[in-house]
């Protein structure tokens, strides 16, 4: 199985591909739209800004590569973080910026939707299993995984929404629709929930 | 619940790691890789590697040397050590670390936070202060507390306020390596004062400083001279943390 | 960077090694800090020391514990202590991989002492090798613990009131000095004992060991030796601890010396008791760039049996080889007690090695010779 690992330049894309490699697959990162085709599976990671971000992928054609594999030939496709964040509707880091709307949320500053703790929220914090989904297999309700994000995720649709975490307020940590994952944490930071999770998104 | 952190924190200088006390005396004990090794098999919260020598002695960065230790480990890493430009900043974040520390290079240019935070994210920064009390007020230092800034702490926060970044780490040179408490007080300051997460540092002697440390306002705690020398080690502080029921992530319920 | 001392040529990389501002190393200095001593003062201290474990004694009972692995050090440390009229019980921890020469050795010892010997079940000791040394770089982790441990257990156990450890390191090779430094104990070990942080509960808690199979590594509650008054001490501390002359002295008591010339190493009376000391030295080298040559050459320097100029000559003829057999066994052999084949032992050499001291190609990679051997970038001459 080949896994793209998305690289629009923004950061650590190497710890990535180590928790794919230690699964035994194969990961290639991506720097070529043209390349993701080639994919079984798609990871869109993301560390940095939101803005930057979509220009960056609009630029060099993977929204276009995106549209195409992603809502048309449905191959799974999982983003983290910042890559989760992408596939919503908006957000309004800096500026309100359109994302990819591949999924019916927005991203939203923390402050606005009530937080009153120390931002941004850093450190292992647990989920909380709303719906059931095989991402979730041999891994157990209120498992920690690593989150470092000032902004989160609110859906619009309450069926998308795989898990909730808390930190002073629920926001969405992990969401899903059809072939598209989005998790708010790093999976590939986050141990052994984390490398059990990459392994579930592997065997979907 | 978001969880308290214990990060352990490895500093390197001339091939190996080193401890001191007052980020004096530094003594080469080892090398670093057995204790990534092993902090990984502890399933650790995070770690912070520190490479003083680059700071130092103005010495490049080894990218090499970063993705042989992100190789080995399977949480989060922090590295610093020498940072003054973003495109170091970049290429240590794509070599595998997870957030870059910065020190030394914010007393000559405070806007390299926000020049790297464009590029990164700001959550992927901390800023490393170090300081020591000087009749009873705190100032900063720089260069391992070797380069008194003659800046107050509170003036520099107030600086820091324009800057975007993730969290502060805050180390009080006085406590350093003498394993006789955190400064209670520093904490408490500086908390009360900023609202991003802070990790305490400098001064961990037992699992009840670091207890003290969390309720003081930090949301992490970083040591390194207890758990190099003693026989306290990470799990040990989330078992007793853990009873004095403060949220603390699993990897502690094992017997020993 | 390498820096050797300007007077023996140890290394500023080894851990715990500082050279001053004129480059001469601390150990060195201590060297010469202990011409300065009062030994009779020390004598004096130490007959208090055996004079206070006699008092505590229980009858008919031993009056101290030697621990000994089979080497020239611990011979010496047995007839030391019968000469100053004490009835040692020798415990001998085995070491991991016993040579014939080692083993020689100690049954010599067995002639003049009792003798205990213990020799944890080599199915767990040889998984505990590969572990230490895939994890630390460091295959000798359970002698560093067992060395000890198991003493410290039997004077425990069997209410033995005074433990006689040999050269008491930070004297010989440098490190803080303290008030304490002549007692060894819990924080002694935790701080000097080489464990590069690997603990117990480590392995028990990740690497799948029951605590009933590490009982040899298991450092007994520090509260009751406190409370049954028993004490290990350094040797070292109390009188001048000297290479040559212990040797000197375990060679009149029946003591050999190994017949050949030893891979890596000056001399053939050191190191002799364990075929793993090769692969342990050898990873001294990858992480520091020093090993068992420069050791040796440093103090035979100091005590003034060779010059400079000569243990410059033996460095650089003998330190750091690639370990491809050590006392005539083979690295082939010696690694598969230990089911690790050499491919995985030169993939657990290159990640502890430091590449920044090293010859390395365009592509990062490590330069060898023909016979292994790597080459460093400036060996400090």
């Amino acid at each position: 199985m080949k896994v793209a690992i998305i690289n629009f330049n923004s950061g650590n894309l190497y710890s990535i591909k180590k928790s794919i490699t230690d699964l035994k697959h194969e990961a290639f990162i991506c720097n070529d739209s043209d390349d993701l085709k080639n994919s079984d599976k798609i990871i869109l990671p993301g560390v940095g800004s939101f803005h930057q971000a979509i220009n960056y992928l609009s630029k060099f054609g993977f929204v276009e590569a995106l549209n195409e594999l992603i809502l048309k030939k449905e191959v799974p496709i999982l983003g983290i973080c910042l890559g989760m964040q992408l596939f919503c509707k908006s957000s309004s880091e800096n500026k309100f910026t359109k994302g990819l709307s591949f999924i019916d949320a927005e991203v939203l500053n923390f402050k606005d939707i009530g937080c009153k703790f120390k931002l941004p929220h850093i450190g292992w914090n647990n989920i909380n299993i709303k719906k059931e989904d095989y991402i979730f297999n041999k891994i157990p309700d209120h498992s920690d995984f690593y989150f470092i994000h000032n902004f989160a995720v609110k859906c619009n649709q309450q069926e998308q929404i795989l898990a909730t975490t808390n930190y002073n307020v629920d926001f969405v940590s992990i969401f899903k629709k059809k072939n598209i994952y989005g998790v708010q944490f790093h999976p590939e930071k986050s141990s052994k929930s984390g490398s059990i999770l990459i392994k579930n998104f592997l065997e979907i | 619940m978001l969880k308290a952190r214990i990060i352990p924190t490895l500093l390197r200088k001339e091939l190996g790691l080193v401890k001191g006390k007052n980020f004096k005396d530094l003594r080469r004990v080892t090398d670093v890789m057995p204790l990534i090794k092993i902090y990984n098999a502890r399933d650790v919260d995070e770690i912070i590697l520190l490479d003083i020598e680059n700071t130092i002695k103005s010495k490049p960065i080894n990218m090499n040397f970063i993705s042989g230790i992100a190789k080995e480990l399977n949480v989060p890493f922090c590295y610093g050590g020498g940072i003054t430009n973003f495109i170091d900043a970049k290429n240590i974040l794509y070599s595998g670390a997870d957030k870059i520390v910065l020190n030394s290079a914010l007393y000559d240019n405070l806007n390299i936070i926000n020049e790297i935070s464009n590029y990164t994210g700001a959550q992927s920064i901390v800023i490393s202060i170090d300081v020591k009390k000087i009749d009873k007020k705190y100032y900063c230092f720089s260069h391992c507390g070797s380069k008194n800034r003659n800046i107050n702490l509170f003036d520099f926060l107030q600086n820091l306020s324009s800057q975007k970044f993730g969290e502060i780490i805050l180390c009080s040179i006085d406590k350093e390596g003498t394993m006789d408490g955190y400064d209670l007080n520093l904490i408490k300051e500086v908390s009360s004062h900023i609202n991003v997460p802070i990790i305490a540092s400098g001064g961990a002697g037992s699992y009840e400083d670091m207890f003290k440390a969390l309720e003081f306002g930090a949301s992490a705690v970083a040591a390194g001279t207890i758990f190099h020398f003693t026989e306290l080690t990470p799990s040990g502080a989330k078992r007793y943390l853990h009873k004095k029921g403060i949220n603390i992530r699993d990897g502690f319920k094992f017997e020993y | 960077m390498i820096i050797r001392c300007k007077r023996c040529v140890a290394t500023n990389s080894r851990p715990e090694q500082v050279l001053d501002k004129d480059g001469i190393c601390n150990a060195c200095h201590s060297f010469v800090k202990k011409k300065l001593i009062n030994w009779k003062e020390k004598k004096e201290l130490f007959i208090k020391e055996i004079e206070e474990a006699k008092k505590n004694k229980t009858k008919d009972n031993w009056d101290c514990i030697i621990p000994s692995s089979g080497g020239k050090d611990s011979t010496a440390q047995a007839f030391i202590a019968k000469e100053y009229g004490l009835n040692p019980l020798i415990v001998t921890a085995t070491t991991c991989d016993l040579s014939d020469i080692g083993k020689k050795n100690i049954e010599n010892l067995k002639k003049s002492f009792d003798t205990i010997e213990i020799s944890p079940q080599k199915k767990i000791r040889s998984r505990l090798n590969k572990i230490s040394l895939e994890t630390l770089g460091d295959i000798s982790w359970p002698e560093h613990v067992a060395i000890f441990t198991q003493p410290i257990q039997i004077a425990s156990k069997l209410d033995i009131k005074l433990i006689l450890y040999g050269e008491q390191p930070q004297f010989e090779y440098g490190g803080p000095v303290r008030s304490n430094s002549n007692v060894m104990n819990r924080e002694w070990m935790e701080e000097f004992g080489g464990f590069l942080g690997l603990r117990v509960s480590d392995l028990i808690n990740h690497y799948d060991f029951k605590r009933e199979e590490l009982l040899p590594y298991i450092f007994p509650d520090e509260k009751l030796i406190n409370e049954k008054k028993i004490k290990a001490i350094f040797l070292g501390f109390y009188m001048d601890w000297n290479n040559e002359k212990n040797f000197s002295l375990s060679k009149s008591k029946g003591f050999e010396s190994f017949k050949s010339s030893i891979e890596g190493g000056n001399v053939s009376y050191e190191k002799i008791d364990n075929y793993q000391h090769g692969i342990h030295d050898y990873f001294k080298f990858l992480k520091y760039g020093f090993s068992r040559s420069t050791d040796q050459a440093s103090w035979m320097i100091r005590q003034n049996i060779i010059t400079r100029e000569e243990g410059v000559k033996l460095v650089k003829e003998n330190d750091g080889k690639y370990p491809l057999s050590y006392l005539g066994k083979k690295l082939f052999d010696i690694l598969k007690e230990i089911d690790v084949t050499i491919d995985e032992f030169n993939e657990i050499c290159d990640k502890f090695t430091n590449k920044e001291i090293f010859k390395c190609n365009q592509a990062g990679e490590l330069i060898k010779e023909d016979d292994g051997k790597l080459i460093l970038l400036d060996d400090g001459f």
